[in-house]
């Protein structure tokens, strides 16, 4: 005898299965979106490897030809040869670490600040922070450059370092992360006693850490394709960085286009590499939720 | 909670003691940002401002002349061109990358996603390369006889379009790249603010019966307000200042009929090729003008969420 | 509080640490020049540049010259010079920018080292290229090479075709002519599949030739207004304009693409261009049959010459020195290494003379005997840029345009420009 218990269960069941086909669907959409967007990055990736295992000529000609007729692997060992590319490598290393690291410790406690604490000026100081970012930096950089020179630090990696180890950006994405921190923590410890510079390292920071790493990205990414600025600064050579030694690949003639392709991935590498670090950041889990103490 | 403080000193004088600590603590914090700011950025905006109304060639001088960059800008046809192209490319720009990055990283950021780490990073890296390479790529896509997307489209019965040569289609062509390269941008901030959640929001709303579609809308949209309103306030002044991408796709020229002429492009073939700096300053302010304006407006409608007063 | 003196002790020492990290500042017995060249010139030239600097530092241990190739070379040195900080020695290209420089007071007049020298000698030098260093009654730099146009033509698509190669010396009529002959729709889809002509240096100097070898003149005698409108100027514009718009041999924009060589694609087959190009073509097309023959004209045969150069600082700390390096450059020696190198011509005549050019070059060099004086003028970069946003769209052939009324039109700009800046 069909009982309604047993009506009920089988109704649970439709609706279970139902359930797991509308998941199925839904997440078949979503994989079958990701895979689409994914392919158009993918697709103009590998035109561009392509290119670097391709001959000179064979780039020139028309229309574009996608796999190489004959695969030439030395455009990678030629680089090296045509450019000091492990020179200007070292370089870019040398001024985008520097620049990552003093905007993530100025950054955020310039944001922790604007974020959490209340003091005469806060609104006037935030908004001329944020006005930086209004102006182009084509306008700025011949004005910043004539001060540079008066302070000597012209052709030094000071004069790379300095000027951009604070950014408004930075102190922008800061603020706004911190804010959803709660309060009450912060008021919490300093009633217990806790120092402000210790408030910042054993709860901010912790609390930030996806900032941190979005921060951390951004920053080097910016630096390491840095191309006016430092063009403006360096005049020797060897003290060039990555993007000015890859704008030596192209002439008014030609272009070696297997080259700078070759160079545009390499050059890539670190910036990926730092993406791939710190994007672990995002994974939940490592965060305090502050509800619970 | 215990309290460790000494009891005899009043409440009021604690307070402030308090106060005065964390003010210390925060012009502390500020000294070395706001100095490297006001010299490498904030006297040399004032510096620009002062040339705006000079005639300045960077090398001789500078010579005053009032407002005659202003009354020059203003009357050049071009100028009005540059205006209206830029203003059409940030507003396109700020709702399609957000919408596109957006999405995106929900999708990334859905737990029961397979390859998390491949996607999250495959959709960053248009903004990892330079734009001289993206250029390359994506004039070859657009190329009106033999590009990728032409192609398609003659697949599916549409006939071949000019594209980046035609003065209708070119700016559209442009911001298609712009989005496809820097949409990863808010894939990233957006990634980590969603991640910044706490999952216990999401649990106790599953148990009053919430589904993907509410969790979305009285979840995550609202707890996302501040990085939304930071992603729109930067994408504009950001795409509002876009040069690379269309100085590069252009060789400079400002595309077919100047329908990619953008402001800072305009202002660069003055001030640079022209040799008249006080000129592209003045073309800078009103850029300034413009995007504080810009900004001051979506601050304010961002007030409307508690996170926003200063 | 401790705690953040400690960090920013630390920060301090890392900015020290960077600071020693980087070069250290050589030490300075002898004379430091900087030399600074354009990263956009060709390699080869580039290379042998350096080739000679070096020796010359082995050769001169007082003067240290470092060469300093520089990307954005255009962007920068007006830059480097209001700050202080271009180099001594000034690489130019000197139709273009030389009188811009000269006017802005970046250069040393160079009038008294060339009386005083034993070496340099105006006579020496190719007239037409040293006659365009001189601006407002003075020398700014020293011509170091120089190259001219004509037309390059694909032997292959002639043969193809069965049409006799031009010959030096032809009009418009025949060039017409053969342009339309080698326009060929093959596969009947309403465009040609390839086409007669294109000019390389599209759309910026090209309609100058043809204004010119119809008898027109760009500026005035007195260099003080554009006549390009005058009626010869104006068929020759228009003439240009219609072979893309009306005869058709030329490509329309959207049907040329993203084409950047459409001569050495074999996409069309007769090519307006300057005597440097063919070194290109054995990069990029080592199996293309070429030949080189002379602009062609209306009412006279021309040619025109164009050119680099370096001049000297005006802030330079050290200008004797400078010159000398300036001499080396243009001394034969050098000149004569330049020239084998079979891209430029040298600006000495008796280096021109001693080397065997090769037949492309040799076709290019008997042209030049038809070169005419580009007037120079401090504001060219200007003019032509007038002209250079207009003729994008023209030569582009979509969007309509009034030959007439927009010719007054950038005319009317460019002598408002050149009114700022009179010759003294």
């Amino acid at each position: 005898m069909i009982t309604i218990d047993d009506m009920n269960r089988k109704a649970d069941q439709r609706d279970r299965s139902l359930r797991r086909v509308r998941t199925f669907l839904s997440r078949a959409v979503v994989y079958f979106i990701a895979i689409f967007v994914a392919l158009t990055v993918i697709f103009p990736l590998i035109w561009i490897l392509l290119t670097a295992f391709k001959s000179l000529p064979e780039t020139y000609i028309w229309p574009p030809t996608l796999l190489p007729a004959n695969w030439r692997f030395d455009s990678f060992s030629q680089l090296f040869q045509v450019v000091p590319f492990a020179r200007f490598f070292l370089n870019s290393v040398c001024v985008s670490l520097p620049i990552c690291i003093l905007n993530l410790l100025f950054c955020s406690l310039a944001g922790y600040v604007f974020a959490k604490f209340q003091f005469p000026g806060k609104s006037i100081l935030f908004i001329i922070v944020l006005a930086t970012i209004m102006i182009p930096f084509q306008v700025t950089m011949i004005p910043a450059f004539s001060i540079l020179v008066e302070l000597g630090w012209n052709n030094s990696y000071l004069g790379l370092i300095v000027p951009g180890m604070v950014g408004a950006f930075g102190i922008f994405l800061m603020r706004q992360f911190m804010m959803s921190i709660p309060t009450e923590l912060i008021e919490a410890a300093r009633i217990d006693g806790a120092g402000e510079f210790r408030i910042y390292t054993q709860i901010i920071i912790p609390s930030s850490k996806p900032a941190f790493a979005a921060l951390a990205i951004f920053t080097f990414l910016e630096s390491w394709n840095s191309f006016l600025w430092p063009l403006i600064v360096i005049d020797t050579p060897q003290m060039r960085t990555l993007p000015l030694g890859l704008a030596l690949l192209k002439t008014q003639f030609i272009s070696q286009w297997p080259l700078i392709m070759a160079a545009t991935l390499l050059s890539s590498l670190p910036v990926i590499l730092i993406y791939i670090i710190f994007q672990r950041q995002f994974i939940r889990g490592i965060l305090l939720t502050g509800l619970k103490q | 909670m215990e309290t460790t403080l000494p009891m005899k000193i009043p409440a009021k004088k604690r307070y402030s003691k308090l106060q005065g600590k964390q003010r210390r603590f925060a012009y502390l914090a500020l000294i070395i940002p706001l100095l490297v700011l006001a010299t490498f950025v904030i006297l040399p905006t004032f510096l620009a401002g002062y040339y705006s109304i000079m005639d300045f060639n960077m090398v001789t001088p500078p010579k005053f002349i009032g407002l005659n960059n202003f009354r020059e800008l203003f009357s050049d046809p071009i100028f009005i061109h540059a205006l209206k192209n830029t203003s059409i490319y940030m507003v396109a720009c700020v709702v399609l990358q957000l919408v596109v990055g957006l999405g995106l990283a929900m999708i990334v950021t859905r737990i029961w996603l397979r390859g998390k780490v491949f996607f999250r990073t495959v959709y960053f890296l248009p903004v990892v390369l330079s734009m001289v390479t993206v250029a390359i790529v994506w004039q070859w896509v657009f190329d009106s006889k033999v590009g990728l997307i032409n192609l398609v489209l003659n697949n599916i019965g549409i006939a071949s379009q000019p594209w980046l040569k035609s003065a209708q289609q070119a700016l559209l062509a442009v911001i298609i790249i712009s989005v496809w390269k820097f949409s990863g941008y808010n894939v990233v901030i957006l990634t980590a603010a969603i991640q910044n959640i706490p999952i216990e929001y999401y649990e106790a709303a599953s148990v009053d019966g919430s589904t993907g579609w509410t969790d979305f809308w009285y979840i995550t949209i609202p707890l996302l307000r501040p990085t939304i309103l930071f992603i729109t306030i930067t994408s504009a002044i950001g795409s509002f200042q876009v040069f690379d991408s269309v100085y590069v796709i252009t060789q400079g020229m400002g595309g077919p009929n100047f329908s990619t002429m953008t402001l800072l492009v305009y202002l660069y073939k003055h001030a640079f090729d022209g040799m008249r700096f006080g000129y592209g300053s003045a073309v800078s302010v009103i850029m300034f003008l413009i995007l504080l304006v810009l900004t001051f407006m979506q601050l304010r409608i961002g007030r409307s969420s508690e996170s926003m007063n200063f | 509080m401790k705690r953040v003196k400690v960090f920013l002790f630390v920060t301090m020492i890392m900015m020290l640490l960077v600071t020693a990290c980087g070069p250290k500042k050589p030490e300075v017995p002898v004379v430091n020049l900087r030399l600074g060249v354009d990263s956009g010139m060709s390699p080869p030239i580039i290379a042998v540049l350096q080739e000679a600097i070096t020796s010359w530092n082995a050769d001169n241990p007082a003067i240290q010259v470092v060469v300093e190739v520089t990307p954005e070379y255009w962007t920068k040195i007006p830059t480097a010079f209001s700050a202080g900080t271009a180099p001594d020695i000034i690489y130019d290209t000197i139709t273009e920018t030389t009188s811009t420089f000269a006017e802005l007071g970046m250069y040393l007049s160079l009038d008294d080292y060339i009386a005083n020298s034993t070496s340099i000698k105006p006579a020496d030098f190719v007239q037409g290229i040293w006659n365009t260093a001189v601006w407002n009654g003075h020398t700014w730099v020293i011509p170091y090479n120089w190259s001219n146009i004509g037309v390059v033509y694909n032997k292959d698509m002639f043969d193809a075709a069965n049409v006799a190669y031009p010959q030096a010396g032809w009009t418009w009529d025949d060039f017409l002519a053969t342009a339309q002959a080698l326009t060929k729709d093959t596969n009947d889809d309403g465009t040609p599949d390839q086409y007669g002509f294109y000019d390389d240096s599209w759309p910026y100097l090209g309609i100058f030739p043809f204004i010119l070898s119809n008898g027109g003149q760009i500026l005035s005698t007195d260099k003080s207004t554009v006549i390009a409108d005058s009626p010869e100027g104006m068929e020759a514009i228009t003439f240009y304009i219609d072979l893309v718009r009306n005869y058709h041999v030329a490509p329309t924009a959207p049907e040329l693409g993203e084409n950047t060589n459409p001569f050495a694609t074999g996409v069309v087959a007769m090519q307006l261009t300057r005597s440097w190009a063919p070194a290109t073509f054995k990069d990029i097309a080592p199996n293309l049959k070429f030949g080189v023959t002379s602009v062609p004209m209306k009412v006279k045969r021309i040619n025109y010459f164009e050119g680099a150069g370096f001049g000297i600082n005006s802030k330079s700390l050290y200008p004797d020195q400078t010159w000398q390096v300036l001499e080396f450059l243009a001394g034969e020696t050098h000149q004569k290494k330049m020239a084998d190198l079979q891209i430029y011509f040298p600006v000495r005549n008796s280096v021109l003379n001693q080397v065997q050019w090769n037949d492309a070059l040799k076709a290019f060099l008997d042209e030049a005997q038809y070169g005419l004086d580009l007037q120079v003028v401090s504001q060219w970069e200007t003019l032509t840029s007038n002209f250079f946003f207009w003729l994008g769209t023209a030569v582009g052939g979509v969007d309509p345009i009034d030959i007439p009324t927009d010719v007054a039109g950038i005319i009317e700009k460019c002598n408002t420009e050149l009114a700022k800046h009179p010759i003294k």
